[in-house]
């Protein structure tokens, strides 16, 4: 079971935190903790190995007022929490900083990992960025988000950590480092705009945090060309 | 509303106790000072914690004992809210918080007033009653000692007033506190509270 303490490791390197909430407090929007279940499980997106939030039946755990779940495997070190309000907490860690704890093809370790602290995956952060977008998308559709909803992407450990693509055959032109120790990124949206338009808040969430590692001109057509193939599953 | 267990309460051990005060048969169109007597106590049981209960139907013995007797049909019909209620609360201010219920038990028929401690102010009584029994400007009391019904006597029961408006004026802080953070501060306070700091 994932409890509080999973956050300690979360945040003993690089994190991501993610805050979803109606601009409307309710406390009990969602009547019961069941029906909390039906809709994170609806809810979830899948477009690669895993999906986000990591839901798994035998680690969701009841609270007064919330369900909680998450992970500590390898580098998927997850803790989500959604409350009756709908409100959607998740803190995740940077995989990117976990890679000595990934077993290899042969079940060993794999050699010479990222140190940890030092790089971002752009590509990484494309898919994550999408993938709260798209979880966001599922979860104002069907509930009562229609005051409209906040995002708040957090990331955190960011100082001197550097973009980078995991594909060698692509190139950055020059060395994209942040000197901030975290990033944030935070904006409210109606309920009508975001949903014909998720896709590029989405882009603009990744320009926003790319910008902080000085990557001035990030090339939006790129990421929106590579957000597609992620989205259609053609990855 | 009264309630089986204030009846339970009332009843069990049958002795008159800060809170509760027997009376026998009283008709209350007998006569004026009847009324006035009914006022006083109902004024008294409001400036206690908790308030309390004004019980007709039961004898005091020569022992200081208690034997419920019931009332008189003509007595227990004489007790009605419409007619009570605005004659104590003309004598009231601010009005006394109270409600009335007539019960059978054991094949007998009592009154019972329920009264509730005071709201805001404690309440004093502003006009004679013509009789001597009820005094302008007096705030009475179930007394400490005697478990009696009479004016304000001591600076423990001045204290015990005084008490009972802190608390209150604490309880009505945080109430205003809690609208100011669900008003002012909005919803994300809300939220983030719900967080609990995570």
């Amino acid at each position: 079971m994932v409890d509080e303490d999973v956050i300690d490791k979360i945040k003993s390197r690089g994190y991501w935190r993610v805050n979803i909430r109606p601009l409307k407090y309710e406390k009990n929007a969602v009547v019961s903790l069941s029906d909390l279940r039906d809709i994170i499980h609806n809810c979830k997106v899948r477009y690669r190995g895993w999906p986000y939030p990591l839901v798994k039946d035998e680690e969701i755990n009841s609270g007064e007022n919330f369900i909680l779940g998450g992970v500590n495997w390898q580098d998927h070190i997850e803790y989500w929490k959604i409350y009756q309000s709908l409100q959607f907490l998740h803190y995740f860690a940077m995989r990117e900083d976990w890679e000595d704890r990934v077993d290899n093809f042969f079940g060993g370790k794999i050699k010479n990992p990222r140190k940890p602290g030092s790089g971002l995956s752009i590509i990484g952060t494309l898919y994550s960025v999408t993938e709260i977008f798209e979880f966001t998308l599922r979860l104002i559709q069907n509930h009562p988000y229609e005051f409209g909803m906040k995002i708040n992407i957090g990331l955190y450990g960011t100082m001197n950590r550097k973009l980078f693509f995991y594909d060698k055959s692509r190139m950055l032109d020059g060395d994209y480092t942040a000197k901030i120790p975290e990033i944030i990124y935070e904006k409210e949206f109606s309920l009508e705009e975001f949903m014909s338009n998720s896709q590029q808040f989405a882009l603009d969430c990744c320009v926003h945090i790319f910008e902080r590692f000085n990557w001035t001109n990030v090339p939006r057509n790129l990421l929106e060309s590579e957000q597609k193939k992620f989205l259609g599953k053609t990855w | 509303m009264i309630t089986d267990e204030d009846i339970k309460y009332i009843f069990n051990n049958l002795e008159e106790k800060r809170d509760i005060e027997f009376k026998e048969n009283l008709n209350w169109t007998t006569n004026d000072a009847v009324k006035a007597k009914i006022a006083k106590s109902l004024m008294a049981f409001s400036n206690i914690r908790n308030g309390g209960y004004l019980v007709i139907g039961v004898r005091q013995n020569p022992d200081n004992s208690f034997t419920p007797v019931g009332m008189t049909t003509d007595a227990f019909d004489s007790h009605r809210i419409d007619d009570v209620m605005p004659y104590v609360n003309s004598k009231a201010e601010p009005p006394v918080n109270f409600e009335m219920e007539k019960i059978e038990k054991d094949g007998m028929k009592f009154v019972i007033y329920k009264v509730y401690e005071f709201d805001e102010l404690p309440v004093f009584c502003k006009n004679d009653d013509g009789n001597s029994i009820l005094h302008k400007g007096v705030i009475y009391v179930r007394t400490m000692r005697m478990y009696e019904t009479a004016p304000i006597q001591n600076q423990s029961e001045m204290r015990e007033i005084r008490k009972m408006l802190v608390d209150k004026n604490i309880e009505e802080l945080k109430r205003l506190l809690q609208q100011y953070e669900e008003r002012e501060l909005g919803d994300d306070h809300q939220f983030d509270k719900e967080l609990g700091g995570l």
